[in-house]
């Protein structure tokens, strides 16, 4: 029934479809082209030679020399010269005060403190109804010839009027008189505070105690005031560098908790004296282990400020003494009306003094009515160090300086005495007694061996420091290190 | 020979007197009455030394001529007496 079937298949042509046609073809680029270069590389090659050190080449010509001098031109040139020599050998020979101070200096071991001059102005001791007698500061000259007494008193008690004076005396020269003062000015109150210019003399900057800041100029024997006195006394001066060289830069500090620096104009005759910045030391800004409460102002009673490299303080950094005992390490810079940066541990009651050691950048010394001076490391709150004074409470350490050669040195004022103390163990070298007025203020010459302390009776004493106590060369590298040890303690503990 | 001996014996009998050199125009020492090795290094410092002087006191005032040098120092002082061909250096120590 069912078959298979097939059915044919049909075919038919694509109209669409074709075959593809291929054809070969050729291409051509161009030649590559070659060249062929010689290069030729150089070899090196070893070879020795020899040369003669300039002091055998001298030998050398030394050994010849003799058959080539000129016999008759040296003895020629000789006895013109010999004259000239001769009499210059003589003449060394027989002025000896040029070589003598290597002979002074033979005596190494010298250990005292004598004093040179005593200058006592009567013209500051004879002003009557005077109670301002008293040598409240002293600043030497950079060059360490000149020195400068305020005279004034520490026992204001109100506002006083009284006139005071600041006298000039240059101790180099020959008819030094230690009665009458070389150049004087008369202020209209208390001096508190004087400052020479390191580097120009000419300038003396004062602080009164009528708050009143002044620069007195030597040499035009005038006076610049400045232009809005502080409220309360100036208690502190320090110049500073100032970026524009037209221009100087003073600092001062008083109890009313102010620091104003101030630019005075140096070619320019000015009267006043005008202000940069004024910044203030308010409790509030201080943390509570500063012991102080409420929003009053700090007084400021020292500063100072460290030297790197230029002879004036340049850094904004200083470091300030207050009333109530606390040690601030403050900032100029910026507009911040409050300078503190740093506060470290207070002593108990004003800090007298305060200075940054020369020879290392971090530490200063501070001394205050506690009867202690103290050693700070800059970065630290509490002390490395403790000095405690011995003697009476009744004598005051008004000044402490580090001394100007050795390191480990620092002299210390109590009540009569000089006390000189090795400040890494720390021991008392060497206490000397100056006579009865106590002390009021010290300062160290910058420049030359000697020391300067003003007594509450307008006395200043000028006293030259023994060999050993200044002669550092063989010492100093053993202290700077001994210094820099006391610094370390900090970091381990 | 015995002249210009007798010449440096002369300045070197003066008191303190440590030594003489003479050196000519190129900084050689000629004459000497020190060792070797100090003649030579002095002689050679103290060559360029005066040369130096003599440039700058001729530089200031080219009519003017240097005459003299002394070098004071700690220890001693050493006086140079320039010439057109020679130099004189004595060195000296005046505290003794």
């Amino acid at each position: 029934m069912f078959h298979d079937y097939e059915s044919k298949t049909f075919e038919f042509c694509s109209f669409w479809k074709t075959e593809k046609k291929l054809r070969d073809c050729n291409s051509q680029t161009s030649a590559i082209l070659t060249y062929d270069v010689d290069n030729q590389t150089t070899r090196p090659r070893d070879a020795e030679c020899q040369t003669e050190t300039f002091s055998q080449l001298m030998k050398s010509k030394l050994a010849h020399q003799d058959e080539n001098i000129d016999q008759e031109k040296l003895s020629k040139f000789l006895s013109n010269v010999e004259e000239v020599v001769s009499k210059q050998l003589k003449i060394n020979i027989s002025c000896n005060h040029l070589y003598s101070w290597s002979l002074k200096h033979g005596n190494v071991n010298d250990k005292s403190i004598v004093c040179e001059h005593v200058l006592d102005e009567d013209g500051v001791k004879q002003e009557k109804n005077n109670i301002n007698k008293e040598a409240t500061c002293i600043s030497w000259s950079g060059s360490g010839a000149s020195i400068v007494v305020g005279f004034g008193t520490n026992e204001n008690i109100s506002w006083s009027e009284n006139k005071s004076f600041v006298c000039l005396w240059n101790l180099d020269r020959p008819k030094l008189n230690p009665h009458k003062c070389d150049h004087k000015l008369e202020v209209e109150s208390s001096v508190q505070a004087v400052a020479f210019h390191p580097t120009l003399p000419q300038y003396i900057a004062v602080g009164l105690f009528s708050g009143v800041v002044l620069v007195w100029n030597i040499v035009k024997d005038d006076i610049i005031y400045g232009e809005s006195p502080h409220e309360d006394p100036v208690t502190s001066l320090l110049w500073f560098e100032h970026q524009n060289n037209k221009y100087l830069r003073l600092v001062s500090g008083s109890t009313d908790g102010k620091l104003i620096s101030w630019r005075i104009r140096k070619d320019k005759d000015s009267n006043l004296m005008k202000i940069d910045q004024t910044k203030k030391i308010n409790s509030k800004n201080l943390p509570r282990r500063a012991g102080v409460k409420g929003q009053t102002a700090i007084g400021i009673t020292c500063l100072d400020s460290p030297i790197h490299d230029s002879p004036l303080p340049s850094s904004g950094t200083v470091v300030v003494g207050c009333e109530n005992g606390s040690v601030i390490k403050c900032s100029l810079e910026g507009v911040e009306s409050n300078p503190v940066t740093f506060v470290y541990d207070n002593h108990v009651g004003p800090v007298y003094s305060i200075q940054w050691s020369k020879f290392h950048r971090n530490l200063f010394i501070t001394c205050a009515m506690d009867q202690l001076c103290r050693i700070y490391h800059a970065l630290q709150t509490n002390p490395l160090r403790e000095i405690r004074i011995g003697g009476s409470v009744s004598n005051h350490i008004y000044s402490v300086c580090w001394s100007t050669t050795r390191p480990c040195m620092a002299y210390v004022t109590s009540g009569t005495d000089i006390e000189v103390w090795d400040v890494t163990t720390p021991s008392l070298i060497l206490a000397t007694k100056l006579g009865k007025p106590p002390i009021t203020s010290m300062r160290t010459n910058p420049s030359r061996p000697s020391i300067a302390t003003g007594c509450s009776n307008g006395v200043v004493q000028i006293l030259k420091l023994g060999s050993r106590l200044v002669h550092a060369d063989d010492v100093i590298k053993e202290e700077t290190m001994a210094l820099y040890d006391i610094t370390k303690e900090t970091i381990n503990e | 020979m015995s002249e210009v001996e007798e010449t440096i014996k002369r300045i070197q009998s003066h008191k303190g007197v440590l030594g003489i050199i003479v050196v000519n125009s190129e900084g050689i020492p000629i004459l000497t009455s020190l060792d070797n090795s100090t003649t030579v290094q002095y002689a050679g410092l103290i060559h360029q030394l005066t040369m130096k002087a003599r440039s700058t006191v001729r530089d200031i005032d080219p009519q003017n001529d240097l005459t003299f040098l002394r070098l004071r120092s700690k220890k001693h002082e050493i006086m140079v007496a320039p010439d057109k061909e020679y130099l004189l250096i004595v060195i000296q120590n005046p505290s003794e």
